[in-house]
């Protein structure tokens, strides 16, 4: 059995495996379940750079689940030939988004073990944890809409319970509730529109139904598209459908928080991007209304998130609102490839969006993994009953300072970059955007100024006398994740050039995605 | 209130009057749609491939020798689907435990 | 005839029916299980008929009753069993030198019990895990009302003194 030839698929069931396995271990006591999640999650990070580097030396993977050879994705019947079976299609978008999902995920694993140290459940909590971690894998590698559904649907279960795990908090329970009911609606919608797709197509994969598309249009697709449309801006938090995220971030316990904030909303933004792109592609859709369309709703989201994150006082809800602000600078990148396709101004949009989007799953990751840190050294997140803690815990504030800079687009860390590239891809569609999009910046910063300014810097409270730094499973990965939002923003041209620019590729060229399953 | 009502229940007649219409662009129940396959010209696809090739090949001893076809398509075709399924109901399982644990080692009875 | 010692369960003649169908409903659901892949059925469906037979005793007996012989604990070991079970017999096609999930074990005659590879044993795993994940959810909702109906009595009773 060859590793490399079965890597796609061993990327998704590695973390399965793991949370099947979890309630067994566990009998033998947390350390086992410690070390069981650690191994899983580090093992699924490993596989997932090895398919990025398979991906990056030769191309589209393809893995077709049952077939004699994996690479036999269609069947000859009576001369037709076409797909049956659910086939994993990884391209270097797909490998990009794998590759932060489980870097992120290993990073929180680790942190977990002392984070949850005083929560009972604790074998649950990391079924659910692995679980959550298989689902956004599937949803990424996949390269079939139903089969996407049922990761979703993977995703989106785990993460309600996650949500409300600390159940003895009110508010947990109730964010729990309330993202259960919004994202089961979301999901439904989903599913309505995989079965319209499927009604009118008679087939689930994406390169065929892609294929079809493009053949003979249907007026139906429209529906299927709106429908997916909300599904996703929802699963992303998007703004006018953010209100779940504003809940259910800070109420999560904070390893999954990360999670969520780092790349359980960037699911939505890969759905939203795989479909536009690959599932409808450019040529058949009146590009400039939906991309416009998109960029409006980008614009509101920036604001909103901004603006509604200045006056919070609890540090984890300040984060989340933050969430979404970003969130609408991914999807500017996205409308604005859409409106200016294939020229300077698209390519730069879609590089802003995919950079945008590694940077800020690894800053938010680290926020709110800083956030629990506090909540577990503290006992509180209200930014009030903060004060000097640069002075306590020298290394966490470090850490939060150059996160909460880099957020806000701060040269030299590597959200500067990302929005500088965003900034330019807008301003040569219409100035105004790119005005506009420096404003909702600058809200961003006055956001986190004023974190740094009363919780970090000035004097201690009388309250806050045994604060320490951490203990080293939970510094370990924030410090790392700081080191990398300072390597990508002083090398910028080390992750573009090596892992975005494919992917942005990927993302353009419709046509070789399909040939690599289409003979 | 009864504003907002309104406004929720004409979105759900707009949405439900849309798909009700579209039911007539799809093709009539039991009635494969060929025009696709005759439009294309040289391309090979067409729309009721799929299921033929289910109903025809399913039980074949070649593909999975399962005389009960829903079977094949599930634990054969769509085996991981399948899987993603189970994986489904185990993580409700888990989570339904996980809300219903006890809150602290050694709470009074069971 | 006097209220019963125990509110919680229903009249002799449900509980003593229960008790008489509770082995043939099982029997049934492993019937389901087995025959999937050449009658109607499979795992998911045999899977919730056998899950049934407990519930049907939730109903009969109550919580209180039922808590002593079935332990929510046990099945949901049981259903990390056949989830692994299933993923297990995926992986005998990565073995064979094939793919995930391809059906790679002898096939036999269509139609015959011992035939179509893995399909059977995928549905034995199914079932497994169905049964008991079904079980232990309503176990679980039953023990929800269980400490809800506890609380409820404390609070009239201390309303009461």
């Amino acid at each position: 059995m060859n590793i490399m030839e079965h890597i796609a698929i061993l990327v998704v069931i590695t973390p399965l495996f793991g949370a099947f396995s979890t309630p067994f271990v566990s009998l033998a006591g947390k350390k086992a379940a410690d070390i069981w999640v650690g191994i899983f999650s580090g093992l699924t990070f490993v596989f997932s750079i090895l398919l990025g580097l398979k991906v990056l030396r030769s191309g589209i993977v393809i893995y077709t689940l049952g077939a004699p050879e994996p690479a036999i994705a269609t069947v000859d019947y009576n001369g037709l030939i076409f797909p049956v079976r659910i086939l994993l299609e990884v391209d270097a978008l797909s490998a990009l988004l794998a590759l932060v999902i489980s870097l992120i995920g290993f990073f929180a694993a680790i942190y977990s073990w002392r984070y949850m140290e005083h929560d009972t459940g604790v074998e649950k909590f990391y079924t659910l944890f692995l679980l959550l971690l298989t689902g956004m894998l599937g949803i990424v590698l996949t390269g079939d809409i139903f089969n996407m559904y049922v990761f979703l649907e993977i995703m989106s279960i785990s993460a309600y319970a996650l949500v409300a795990f600390r159940k003895e908090t009110f508010e947990a329970v109730e964010a729990g509730i309330k993202y259960l009911v919004v994202g089961s609606a979301a999901s439904t919608l989903i599913l309505l529109a995989v079965a319209i797709l499927y009604g009118v197509y008679g087939s689930l994969t994406i390169a065929q139904i892609a294929h079809l598309i493009e053949v003979s249009p249907s007026p139906l697709i429209w529906g299927a598209l709106a429908l997916y449309l909300t599904g996703f801006i929802l699963k992303a938090g998007i703004v006018p459908l953010h209100m779940w995220l504003i809940d259910a971030h800070p109420a999560a316990p904070s390893s999954i928080s990360a999670l969520l904030s780092g790349v359980v909303i960037k699911t939505g933004a890969y759905a939203i991007i795989r479909i536009f792109f690959t599932l409808y592609g450019v040529e058949v859709m009146n590009r400039a209304l939906i991309g416009w369309i998109i960029v409006v709703i980008a614009v509101i989201t920036m604001f909103v998130g901004g603006s509604l994150g200045l006056i919070q006082q609890d540090l984890k809800r300040l984060l989340a609102y933050s969430s979404v602000a970003q969130m609408g600078y991914i999807a500017l990148g996205i409308g604005v490839a859409l409106i200016a396709f294939n020229t300077t101004a698209g390519d730069a949009g879609l590089v802003g969006a995919l950079f945008h989007l590694l940077n800020h799953a690894i800053m938010k990751g680290m926020l709110f993994l800083i956030a629990g840190v506090i909540l577990h050294q503290l006992g509180t997140r209200n930014i009030n009953e903060m004060g000097g803690l640069i002075k306590k815990m020298p290394i966490t504030s470090a850490c939060f300072i150059i996160g909460g800079l880099a957020i806000a687009g701060v040269p030299p860390f590597n959200g500067f970059v990302s929005k500088l590239i965003l900034y330019e891809a807008s301003a040569m569609i219409s100035p105004a955007l790119a005005v506009i999009a420096i404003i909702s910046s600058a809200l961003t910063l006055g956001m986190y100024l004023r974190v740094i300014q009363t919780a970090f810097l000035g004097r201690a409270p009388e309250t806050l006398k045994d604060i320490r730094d951490p203990p080293a499973s939970m510094l370990i990965p924030i410090v790392i994740l700081a080191i990398l939002i300072v390597i990508f923003g002083i090398l910028p041209s080390l992750p573009v050039d090596s892992i975005i620019t494919p992917a942005v590729e990927a993302v353009k060229n419709q046509a070789s995605y399909l040939s690599a399953v289409l003979p | 209130m009864i504003k907002r009502r309104a406004i929720g229940l004409s979105a759900i007649l707009l949405i439900f009057g849309l798909l009700f219409a579209g039911v007539f662009l799809l093709h009539p129940y039991g009635e494969p749609d060929y025009t696709l396959a005759i439009k294309q010209g040289d391309s090979f696809y067409q729309r009721t491939a799929t299921d033929d090739y289910f109903i025809e090949r399913g039980k074949m001893a070649e593909e999975s020798g399962s005389t009960n076809i829903v079977a094949a398509i599930l634990f054969d075709y769509r085996g991981y689907d399948t899987l993603g399924e189970a994986t489904v109901l185990f993580t409700a399982v888990a989570g339904a435990t996980a809300m219903f644990r006890r809150e602290r080692k050694g709470d009074e009875d069971e | 005839m006097k209220m019963s010692e125990k509110p919680y369960e229903l009249s002799v003649i449900v509980r003593t029916v229960a008790r008489l169908l509770f082995g043939l409903i099982l029997i049934f659901g492993f019937y389901v299980i087995v025959h999937g892949h050449i009658t109607p059925g499979g795992g998911f469906q045999g899977g919730v008929v056998t899950a049934l037979a407990v519930i049907m005793l939730l109903a009969a007996y109550g919580y209180e009753g039922v808590v002593t012989e079935v332990r929510e604990k046990i099945l949901e070991r049981f259903e990390s069993l056949g989830a692994i079970m299933f993923w297990t017999l995926g992986l005998v096609g990565v073995i064979a030198t094939a793919t995930y999930f391809a059906d790679v074990l002898y096939k036999g005659t269509p139609g015959e019990l011992i035939s179509a590879g893995t399909i059977p044993l995928m549905n034995i795993a199914v079932g497994m895990k169905v049964a008991s994940g079904v079980a232990v959810l309503v176990i679980i909702m039953s023990i929800g009302m269980y400490y809800s109906r506890k609380y409820q009595k404390a609070e009239k009773e201390g309303a009461e003194e």
